[in-house]
């Protein structure tokens, strides 16, 4: 069995990985992609950028591949990889819900569970921080308020 | 593995039931939860009927609803048990999987255009939004070209022509 993990947000992509390890660990056998979609690639970036990911899984002794791939449109680009590979499920690491990152996210997540060939497991990361949540949601209200007075 | 699978009555909410059974003839141990929610009735509703009328036909819906997918099940060796929960319907399943513990939630879903997702909501996206515990999807289907083309087509002659007689 293959699995892909699109990097859409490396920070968060560490509890999509730990889940795909934990069922490693519990018995089920894949080989893991991780995958590194952009516009324009630089390779010394995409590999720092997967380099935490691929340190887990080696340390947990999981299979894994990693790839770069330029593509134009990101969800298309994954969704041909997935194709590729053979891949029986995407997992895709994310932040949690009504995080600035997660917004900014949501229409590739979206876009993803719409059209992937194969089902897609969506993990989400821990809870957003008071400052993610409140502060930049302030920061912007205030930022506008000034401009408005102004 | 624990795997908590929202069904209502459409084809595609059977999708994870095809899957579980690849997955278990892999060697994976699986139990399935099959959940139907029923919402709640509106109020201006429920005043004009017995309680006991509403819990008849909530019964009787999540019945039709569920009726599918515990066949499919019943031909695969998985152990599952059903149950059925009233309310909202992204916020029942996250609570469920909570309180069940399950591992993994799993929803056959139904591909749809862009502005019916932004008219009606994906469920599986609101339960994403509401629980830690991983939201496996699996679409089926395609959008229909009515879907796609003719009904915003239709939305916008209709308000061109709106437009045109002002």
């Amino acid at each position: 069995m293959r699995i892909l993990i699109p990097d859409i947000d490396s920070l968060n992509a560490q509890p999509a990985v730990r889940h795909v390890a934990r069922g490693f660990l519990s018995g089920e056998r894949y080989r893991v992609h991780l995958a590194y979609v952009r516009k324009s690639v630089d390779p010394k970036a995409g590999y720092r950028q997967l380099e935490p990911s691929r340190a887990l899984l080696e340390r947990l002794h999981v299979p894994c591949t990693v790839h770069l791939e330029e593509a134009a449109d990101r969800v298309r680009g994954i969704c041909m990889m997935a194709r590729r590979i053979g891949a029986e499920s995407i997992v895709l690491g994310t932040a949690r819900n009504w995080s600035l990152t997660r917004l900014s996210e949501d229409a590739l997540i979206q876009a993803l569970l719409e059209t992937a060939p194969v089902p897609v497991t969506v993990v989400a990361g821990k809870s957003v921080s008071a400052l993610e949540r409140y502060g930049v949601a302030a920061g912007l209200g205030a930022t506008l308020a000034l401009m408005l007075s102004g | 593995m624990k795997v908590l699978v929202p069904v209502d009555a459409s084809a595609a909410a059977l999708a994870p039931v095809a899957h579980l059974e690849a997955l278990a003839r892999s060697g994976v141990q699986i139990e399935v939860l099959v959940l139907n929610v029923q919402p709640r009735f509106h109020r201006h509703v429920s005043q004009f009927s017995s309680r006991k009328a509403r819990d008849l036909l909530r019964q009787e819906r999540s019945r039709i609803a569920m009726a599918r997918a515990i066949e499919a099940l019943s031909r695969t060796p998985l152990p599952f048990s059903a149950f059925t929960e009233v309310g909202r319907v992204a916020e029942r399943i996250a609570a469920v999987a909570e309180r069940e513990r399950v591992d993994e939630i799993m929803m056959g879903v139904g591909r749809h255009p862009n502005w019916l997702r932004w008219i009606n909501p994906s469920i599986a996206q609101g339960v994403m939004a509401l629980t830690d515990i991983p939201v496996s999807v699996l679409a089926r289907g395609q959008a229909s070209m009515l879907e796609r083309y003719a009904v915003p087509a239709g939305v916008a002659g209709l308000a061109a022509l709106l437009l045109a007689a002002e």
